[in-house]
């Protein structure tokens, strides 16, 4: 080297980037990254921890300005009000009283059992329909080719871009035209419909991965083509399987637009039920953040199953994880 | 057992621009507890003819028979054979165990539950697996893996094994191990059995013999003896045998009861009772022969023996394989290949001086491909007699 | 040894009795029924109705008014908001829902131990159900028990509370901040889910080439991801425009139509207002939007996959 540096490693620093080779650089990209984790964390988990805590205050404390970060006395007032409601709203206060000798006056009688009871019927029968109608269809759209095909997976992908709103007004003429309005069966059967092309998409990928090898093993075993549906396909699907039913089943747990407009009020189910449960106790948010966790078990112990599922499902399978 | 009857098979698929013809009237006999291999390049036809005997794929036209029976409308599962896959198939929800009893299981045999279990140990003893009958095959190594495949094969005692391409995804090491295994397998339970390859090696090594096939075609069908010394045509020729064989056009002309043939301004002497059916007009043909026949001379001078073809030349290339060595040499018509044991003598740029015996010499008709010389071997004096019986 | 087929069970023996032919559209008719029934016709149905004056009260009255409807959404004098709403509504709350959501895949997948875990906690907004969600983000923004009032108030940048849910100029923002909470955990998702289908080998190679990690990330990680990007780029502005229960939770479009987005719009008009042929030339007009994403969705996803 020509220079008068007497650092014998200088040639090999050339292409320098400051933000990366100097100490400056490097203290201001830690600082930077630490900056966002902290916001984006706080941004996604705060939200989360207020609901946690509030449900876990005091009517009182909720009412204190300013708010309290973290409970000054930890209560269960808000689930005991809501299970109060629920049993004096489902007619069992008399039962309690004479068993327990516990007296439940509650302000506001919405049954949330009831509306966990509905939205499980609702959500299973979704699921079933939505897994079974799903899975047929899936094996067949992946194995065989026929006329048709492309339409039909074009015409799946593109049905799940449109439920919902876009389609509530046609969709109460139609329940009403069925004479299934303020039904269960409405609900199961729409929700059946927005999730099967949800399953197809899902299910389809797992058996365009599927090996050919063991098909033919199991026909050399001597399986009947339903034998080798039954022993080794189904066995083998059993995980998506399951993801696909979750999948359904949160959509129909969660899904308002629907619920709201093509119910009663005696048959709601979790979402149209909640709302009116927030607009009843707006005053009182120990109560609803403790409805809304009872609410929300489900839904979380489904998402831990279907984690691994989740981007492959919710892109109709554009990417896989 | 089973006799295996292949009688003019084709199969064509549909293919984007017409059909394919993917087997093209293949007719084959593979006598009862023979062991058949079907060789040759990939996109042959060789697997589709291996799924057309196990049923997974039907004729399109011609018939497959066992023992005489026609079973082209017969379905897999009721066909009674076996097969052990490339990727090796194990149901990856059953334990091995499971995988080895399913098809027992799935027969309709009149096995008892334990019957079955006795079995499946019985065959999992044989091949060394007993202490992974409760494993997933998701735990298991490759050779473990190859041998349930093995096993589940095995244990069903089929009329025929077939194996499609089962050594593939094995490291070297073990292909060579189980390859003696699978042959001992056979001949002890003298299972009828086909054995698809695209390794020539491993063909020549496993198989009671073997058949060629080439874009749907069967090129050959012959003991592996027959198959290396007098192949039907060039492209058998070239398929087998490694390092590749060395090819120079050549001219051939008749000189009383022997002919004289050309080839790279080289001239030998062949009899003419080593030559088959020549035609009358052949005067232009391919000279072959294996890299193992050519051997150095000291010298162009003082040679004794044969009458063989004596070829100078610049070394190029030598690559050592441990106890001999592939050698590139170059002459002024291309490069000759020629594998030698005493290669520590010889530098790359030396000039070198080859020869061969014309016995050991292939001539092919030029534009048909078809052989009219093969290769006798010496101790023999005989066509192909070493190996047939 | 004979060869007769073992088709051991009843159901095998039903279904051989179909044409093979037929048989795989045996097999997709039950979807494609239900789809087709509760989906497909619907659409149809709205096209239809939107043509009608129909009454919610009397919808078996209806009267043949041919573009009426449309024209009155054209004269319409809450039209206007409606559209400057969703459109702002869309566009922010997509654009910023992106940008947080790939730096959170980004986090995720660089920077956050135990992954799966991290990546299940950060999915919790998305899946809970949306009701609870929004009520949630209703609750921090309320008037005096607001957690966010007290934190403007505390770094100064309001004097006293704001009732920023019931101020017709601010009454849309919380909502837009409740979707991006919850979309961008959707596209975090995604993020890290392309960042973990990138071969790590490239990364090794791009070093050697004397990259950056700027320059990897620009030159490699981007390209590759692009379909992905795609992907969830039209999957944030389908989620987006027809999401309903934010606002209508938080603020049920109001006050006025200050925070009134298109399917909050076509719920007050059939179910508040009770005017179903108005309300199915609204949802017609999301359809067209709708219609436009999932043909855009669909060719990105075709690059994707080849064919189906």
């Amino acid at each position: 080297m020509s220079t008068e540096t007497t650092d014998p490693t200088e040639e090999f620093r050339e292409n320098q980037s400051w933000l990366f080779d100097t100490t400056a650089g490097v203290y201001l990209r830690k600082t930077l990254v630490g900056l966002v984790t902290a916001g984006a964390g706080l941004f996604v988990l705060f939200p989360l921890y207020w609901l946690v805590v509030t449900a876990f205050k005091t009517t009182a404390e909720i009412q204190q300005i300013p708010p309290t970060i973290v409970p000054q006395n930890w209560s269960l007032q808000g689930f005991s009000v809501v299970i109060e409601s629920s049993i004096q709203a489902g007619g069992y206060q008399v039962f309690f009283e004479n068993t327990l000798g516990v007296t439940i006056t509650s302000a506001i009688d919405i049954n949330v059992l009831q509306l966990v009871f509905n939205s499980l019927k609702v959500s299973v029968g979704a699921g079933l329909i939505a897994v079974a109608f799903g899975t047929v269809a899936s094996y067949v759209l992946s194995r065989r080719d026929f006329r048709g095909k492309n339409v039909l997976m074009s015409l799946f992908l593109a049905s799940l871009m449109f439920p919902g709103t876009a389609i509530m007004v046609p969709e109460w003429e139609l329940i009403n035209m069925l004479d299934l309005y303020n039904t269960h069966v409405a609900l199961v059967l729409i929700y059946g419909a927005m999730t099967a092309p949800f399953v197809v998409w899902l299910m389809k990928g797992f058996f365009d991965d599927f090996p050919g090898s063991i098909i033919d093993a199991a026909r050399m075993d001597q399986c009947s083509p339903y034998e080798t549906f039954r022993y080794v396909v189904v066995p083998m699907a059993r995980n998506s399987l399951i993801a696909s039913f979750i999948f359904a089943f949160l959509l129909a747990w969660n899904e308002l637009v629907f619920a709201l407009t093509l119910l009663g009020n005696a048959k709601y189910t979790v979402p149209p039920g909640l709302l009116t449960f927030v607009q009843g106790f707006n005053t009182q948010w120990n109560v609803v953040a403790a409805a809304s966790i009872l609410v929300s078990v489900p839904v979380l112990l489904g998402l831990a199953y279907i984690q691994r599922y989740f981007v492959q499902g919710l892109t109709g399978g554009a990417i896989k994880g | 057992m089973t006799r295996l009857e292949l009688e003019h098979v084709t199969k064509r698929f549909d293919g984007p621009s017409g059909d394919i013809v993917a087997v093209n009237d293949l007719s084959l006999e593979v006598d009862d507890g023979d062991f058949l291999v079907l060789l040759g390049p990939s996109g042959c036809g060789k697997t589709t003819t291996l799924r057309m005997i196990g049923g997974l794929e039907e004729p399109t036209e011609g018939d497959v028979t066992f023992d005489g029976v026609r079973v082209n409308d017969v379905k897999a599962r009721n066909r009674d054979v076996a097969m052990v896959f490339q990727d090796f198939a194990l149901y990856p929800h059953m334990t091995v165990g499971e995988n080895l009893g399913f098809g027992l299981k799935r027969e309709d045999n009149g096995l008892a539950e334990n019957e079955i279990d006795e079995r499946v140990a019985e065959v999992a003893e044989m091949l060394e697996i007993g202490d992974l009958l409760d494993k997933k095959p998701s735990s298991l190594s490759g050779g473990q893996k190859q041998r349930v495949a093995l096993g589940r094969a095995i244990v069903r005692e089929p009329r025929l094994f077939l194996f499609d391409e089962p050594l593939a995804n094995l490291d070297a090491q073990l292909r060579k191990t189980m390859r003696t295994e699978i042959d001992e397998l056979q001949s002890r339970m003298g299972i009828t059995s086909a054995y698809v390859t695209h390794n020539q090696e491993e063909a020549m090594t496993i198989a009671d013999e073997i058949a060629i096939l080439n874009d749907g075609t069967l090129q050959q069908h012959d003991t592996p003896a027959r198959i290396f010394n007098s192949p039907n045509n060039l492209f058998v020729a070239q398929f087998v045998g490694s390092p590749d064989m060395n090819i120079f056009d050549g001219t051939m002309t008749e000189e009383g009861e022997r002919y004289r043939v050309e080839f790279a301004g080289r001239s030998f002497h062949v009899p003419r009772d080593l030559f088959e059916d020549v035609a009358e007009d052949v005067s232009d043909v391919t000279i072959g022969f294996r890299p193992q026949d050519l051997f150095r001379e000291a010298s162009t001078e003082g040679r004794q023996g044969h009458a063989g073809p004596v070829i100078d030349s610049e070394i190029r290339v030598i690559e050592p394989l441990g106890t001999d060595a592939i050698v590139h040499a170059e002459i002024d018509e291309g490069t000759l290949t020629s594998t030698l044991t005493r290669f520590h003598e010889i530098d790359e740029g030396d000039a070198a001086t080859f020869t061969i015996a014309p016995e050991h010499i292939y001539v092919f008709e030029r534009d048909t491909e078809r052989l009219i010389k093969g290769r006798v071997d010496t101790e023999t004096d005989e066509v192909g007699a070493v190996m047939s019986d | 040894m004979s060869y007769e087929s073992n088709a051991h069970s009843p159901y095998e023996r039903a279904i051989q009795r179909v044409p093979e032919g037929l048989r795989v559209y045996l097999a997709v008719l039950p979807v494609t029924a239900l789809v087709g029934l509760f989906i497909l016709y619907p659409i149809a149905r709205a096209i239809y109705t939107s043509f009608f004056e129909r009454s919610l009260l009397h919808p078996d009255q209806s009267t043949f008014i041919g573009m009426g409807n449309y024209a009155n959404i054209w004269s319409s004098a809450q039209i206007h908001q409606v559209i400057v709403n969703t459109v702002l509504w869309v566009v922010v709350g997509s654009g910023i829902a992106i940008v947080i959501g790939f730096v959170l895949g980004w986090l995720l997948y660089e920077k956050l131990p135990y992954v799966s875990v991290a990546s299940a906690i950060v999915l919790i907004p998305w899946v809970l159900p949306r009701v609870v969600g929004a009520s949630i983000w209703q609750f921090m923004f309320s008037g005096s028990q607001g957690i966010i009032n007290e934190l403007l108030v505390q770094l100064g940048v309001v004097d006293d509370y704001v009732v920023m849910l019931g101020d017709p100029s601010l009454s849309l923002w919380p909502a837009i901040v409740g979707m991006i909470w919850r979309l961008a955990p959707l596209f975090a998702l995604l993020t890290l889910t392309s960042f973990q289908g990138i071969d790590e080998h490239l990364y090794e190679a791009a070093r050697m080439d004397g990259a950056t990690p700027w320059e990897a990330f620009r030159y490699i990680t981007l390209p590759l991801m692009r379909y992905n990007l795609a992907i969830g780029f039209l999957l944030m502005l389908i989620y987006n425009i027809r999401n309903f229960s934010m606002v209508w939770v938080m603020t049920k479009g109001g006050p006025g139509y200050s925070s009134t987005t298109l399917p909050v719009m076509i719920y007050r008009s059939a179910f508040v207002d009770f005017n179903i042929g108005f309300a199915s030339a609204l949802s017609v007009m999301l359809f067209v939007v709708l219609l436009v994403f999932s043909y855009y969705y669909i060719k990105v996803y075709d690059r994707v996959q080849g064919e189906f």
